[in-house]
């Protein structure tokens, strides 16, 4: 029989860099990065699972951090908007959206760009089909999804010329 | 900021039900899209969340004799990357390619989406059209039950203190099947459906012998299958003079509540018989 604990101690590595941590059970994800780490490039949108402004990849995989509680998270990997820059240069999804003037007040940018990453990640020459999968949740409502296509498109073109 | 709960992950089933008996104030927590929305809510009373995501015994998708056995676990984004899913129950991968959005499909699981028995629950139809079966473990035993008599209400299943839905099973196919599920909803992309449906046609090419089911949600209190739809379509060929009168029975024969946020009964009533219609043309059994 196991009991109940008031607190818990995780370890998570995010941006690649370990992290212990103890939390209380009721903290989501978003509340360890935001509040505990201070990585405040994720943003909390509706806080319910609707807009994905709060998406951070877990082990992989695109989540919305409003969703998952910090204790889910132990002994996992996350990469937060923070972790994408690598040594002071910003990625090439990150050049994408500034080129192709995807990004206008700039609050959803982060889990639209972490959604990009994952799904170029996984398949790099996504069509336009599959891009919509990838963003069909995450709401703008100033930019217009648009220039965020296109810039999928650009980001997409830009890290396959490099990798060659 | 949610309200304070506490946590455990238990280690395998019998723990997480020994969990589950034992503390009164505990719920199973599984993919968290909607029990956790719920906890934002400043009322209530404190609950122990009950994790099963470790219990390996609720996981993965495996061909057995009779059936093909879902884990209660599984995720709708798995549903969708199974192949063997979407080429013999088409249908359930069609609902799990709408279900939500890709973060949603990454967590969210087929288990959960059955025990909150919404009235619009993506996976209701097909489930309930290819007559699946839901296994439910307790502490002392473990039963099947067909979904239509797990399924008693809206928001209310056939499931005792203690007890877990451990698997989904899906009947094999002794004949030739071909089905399809399609929704309205009011924006294309993230949505809930305002109005699903289900057809399940069996022995598609032989118009004698050929089966159909039609299966319904959120149009009763939960997903149902429509059996005067039933009788007219199966064992004959399909006109335009028997798919009309199919169409005008289904309709004058569902009473969707006036009360819903997503779509007018009269609404409803137009749209079912369309995607009635239209789903037997793109399995190619009405012309």
């Amino acid at each position: 029989m196991i009991n109940p604990q008031s607190m818990h101690s995780i370890s998570i590595k995010v941006n690649g860099k370990h992290y212990h941590l103890t939390i209380p059970p009721y903290m989501s994800l978003l509340e360890v990065i935001r509040e505990e780490l201070h990585l405040t490039g994720t943003k909390e949108g509706c806080g319910s699972g609707e807009c994905g402004a709060c998406t951070v990849i877990l082990d992989g995989t695109p989540v919305r951090s409003c969703l998952v509680l910090g204790v889910e998270a132990d002994k996992k990997e996350i990469i937060t908007i923070e972790g994408l820059r690598d040594r002071g240069k910003l990625h090439p999804i990150q050049e994408a959206f500034i080129e192709a003037d995807a990004v206008q007040c700039g609050f959803c940018s982060p889990g639209f760009i972490l959604a990009v990453k994952a799904l170029l990640d996984r398949n790099p020459n996504p069509v336009m089909s599959e891009i919509k999968e990838a963003l069909g949740g995450h709401l703008c409502r100033c930019t217009g999804y648009e220039s965020i296509f296109k810039a999928v498109k650009l980001a997409a073109d830009k890290i396959s010329k490099r990798s060659k | 900021m949610f309200r304070r709960f506490e946590y455990v992950s238990p280690l395998n089933l019998q723990e997480a039900i020994q969990t589950l008996t034992k503390h009164e104030q505990a719920v199973v927590f599984a993919g968290g899209t909607d029990l956790l929305p719920g906890l934002r809510l400043k009322s209530g009373s404190k609950k122990l969340l009950v994790d099963i995501k470790r219990c390996p015994e609720l996981k993965g998708i495996k061909e057995e004799q009779d059936h093909l056995s879902i884990g209660a676990l599984t995720t709708i984004r798995e549903i969708q990357q199974n192949q063997l899913i979407k080429e013999k129950y088409r249908a359930l991968w069609d609902a799990a390619n709408v279900f939500g959005c890709l973060e949603i499909r990454n967590r969210a699981t087929v288990g959960g989406n059955i025990v909150h028995a919404s009235p619009g629950a993506e996976s209701g139809t097909p489930l309930f059209a290819f007559e699946a079966e839901v296994e439910i473990t307790g502490l002392q035993e473990r039963r099947v039950v067909p979904i239509r008599e797990f399924w008693l209400d809206a928001g209310k299943v056939d499931l005792g203190s203690g007890e877990i839905v451990s698997r989904i099973l899906l009947p094999k196919h002794e004949r030739e099947v071909d089905s399809r599920y399609a929704r309205v909803s009011r924006v294309k992309g993230m949505d809930l459906a305002a109005l699903g449906i289900t057809v399940v046609v069996i022995d598609p090419g032989s118009p004698d012998t050929r089966e159909i089911r039609v299966a319904l949600s959120a149009v009763e209190r939960t997903p149902y299958r429509n059996s005067e739809a039933e009788a007219i379509l199966s064992h004959r060929e399909l006109d335009d003079s028997i798919i009309a009168f199919a169409k005008e029975r289904l309709i004058a024969s569902i009473h969707p509540r006036e009360t819903s946020l997503r779509a007018r009964p009269e609404y409803k009533r137009a749209m079912v018989g369309n995607l009635l219609e239209r789903l037997l043309k793109e399995m190619g059994v009405y012309r």
